[in-house]
């Protein structure tokens, strides 16, 4: 026998639902709903349902995704979004992929750079939140460091983002990390921009954290403000490190970021990198003197 | 009031609306908490010293369904379907509508402008009136049908009628 199929009354919407139970509706459409509601089982499930969700929200959503910045931060701080771990997944390079990636990679480039053993790409993350400082770049100064949230025209930023359990948090200069911990990058960088973020360890280890132990920059996908796909997690290695997001208007090679790097370690060890207390190796390669724009970050991996 | 608990505050006044919406969108419980903590971030940035209850409403409408929209839109998987399981739960929807709703949420992913989708996500497939849906986007109605004229004379849309 065949089934008729019935269509939901669709009366009173989503957003009359969402009015009605705040409040804002307006007197004779509050009673045209009520009237309705009173004659109407969909409705009247549509609103228990939504009611119910509400509930849900605030005994156990509320409290473990308020978010934590909010109940730390200073009072002047306005918040920024950090990235959405849940959506990492969706994103991110699976990790057999990357490692064949970071295999590839070493392989490609014979000098000391690595895929990034002392680190490996994550692919899963939890909720959490939390806010601090963005670093800014001068184009005119090299790396400069300018606290919470400043988004002045023109210049470029970046925010790193740490996890470690549930909790999310920015990642402040020097702050200390540990094995498991992982990394997000957020880049805030206008136009077209090709991109890469490497980091230089204390022992003169070299790594690409993104695109993961590539080779070549990746142009800047992403919309402004959103993290770049992937994550990298820490491993039990210790000692001083330094993040850089390097970001020119062309593509750039490994080798050019090497030497970007390398160009800002020389001139007598004046400049932020030697403020870090890093000891890095000197230049082997020739220096490059392009257009790129640096950001650093230094970290420091501890034993837990 | 300190700030924190303003936050505090805020979170649990409208955290259920922004929960049930981005629930509603993305049909998933983990994926929404997150969709929640970020709009609600953004709206703090941009939350007016004074402001009005309806108007507060109208905005976090607004600026969930976009964020859910542009998260739909980036991890669409295949051209002309979104993955199965999408939809929330919905007892009240036959498999039909269901269907039928999946099939107008990927012809509304396709448009271009933001607005364009926001004003198709709200018109067709939450069934909002032109009034309602220029109330969330803030602008005119005249200037909601000026859009949905132009939307209908590259594709017709079901459910742009009223």
């Amino acid at each position: 026998m065949a089934t008729v199929e019935r269509s939901p009354c669709r009366e009173v919407s989503d957003l009359t639902i969402e009015r009605y139970i705040h409040n804002v509706l307006e007197p004779a459409r509050k009673a045209e709903v009520e009237a309705h509601m009173a004659d109407c089982r969909d409705c009247t499930a549509k609103l228990q349902q939504a009611q119910a969700l509400g509930e849900k929200f605030v005994a156990e959503v509320l409290p473990r995704t308020l978010p934590a910045p909010l109940r730390t931060a200073p009072e002047t701080v306005r918040p920024q979004a950090p990235p959405s771990w849940l959506s990492w997944p969706r994103l991110a390079m699976g990790l057999g992929m990357a490692a064949a990636c970071a295999v590839a990679a070493v392989a490609v480039v014979s000098l000391a750079e690595r895929g990034t053993p002392g680190t490996r790409p994550r692919t899963h993350g939890a909720e959490g939140a939390n806010t601090a400082t963005e670093l800014r770049s001068d184009p005119g100064e090299g790396t400069q460091l300018r606290g919470q949230g400043v988004n002045e025209k023109g210049s470029d930023g970046w925010r790193v983002y740490g996890k470690r359990g549930s909790d999310v948090f920015l990642v402040q200069p020097d702050q200390e990390l540990r094995a498991g911990d992982t990394l997000r990058f957020v880049p805030d960088v206008s136009g077209a921009a090709h991109l890469m973020v490497v980091s230089l360890e204390a022992g003169g280890r070299f790594n690409v954290y993104y695109p993961f132990g590539g080779t070549r920059s990746a142009q800047l996908s992403t919309p402004v403000g959103e993290a770049l796909p992937g994550s990298i997690e820490l491993d039990s290695s210790v000692g001083s490190e330094m993040l850089y997001l390097l970001v020119s208007g062309r593509p750039f090679d490994v080798q050019a970021a090497r030497a970007m790097i390398a160009s800002r370690m020389t001139g007598g060890g004046a400049g932020p990198d030697a403020d870090s207390g890093l000891r890095l190796p000197a230049p082997d390669f020739p220096h490059s003197n392009s257009d790129f724009r640096v950001l650093s970050l230094p970290i420091r991996k501890v034993a837990p | 009031m300190t700030h924190r608990g303003r936050v505090e505050q805020l979170y649990r006044e409208w955290g259920p609306l922004l929960y049930r919406r981005c629930l509603r969108i993305l049909g998933d419980g983990s994926e929404a908490e997150d969709a929640v903590q970020d709009v609600f971030l953004k709206f703090l940035e941009r939350l007016p010293r004074h402001h009005e209850r309806g108007t507060t409403l109208n905005l976090l409408y607004r600026m969930s369904t976009n964020h859910c929209l542009n998260l739909l839109r980036r991890r669409r998987l295949t051209p002309g379907g979104l993955p199965e399981g999408h939809e929330p739960p919905c007892p009240q929807a036959g498999p039909a509508e269901v269907a039928g709703r999946r099939l107008a949420l990927a012809e509304i992913l396709d448009a271009a402008d933001e607005t364009d989708r926001l004003i198709l996500y709200l018109v067709a497939h939450d069934g909002l009136t032109q009034e309602e849906a220029a109330e969330i986007v803030g602008i005119s109605r005249r200037a909601v049908v000026k859009r949905i004229a132009k939307i209908r004379r590259t594709g017709p849309v079901e459910g742009m009628g009223r």
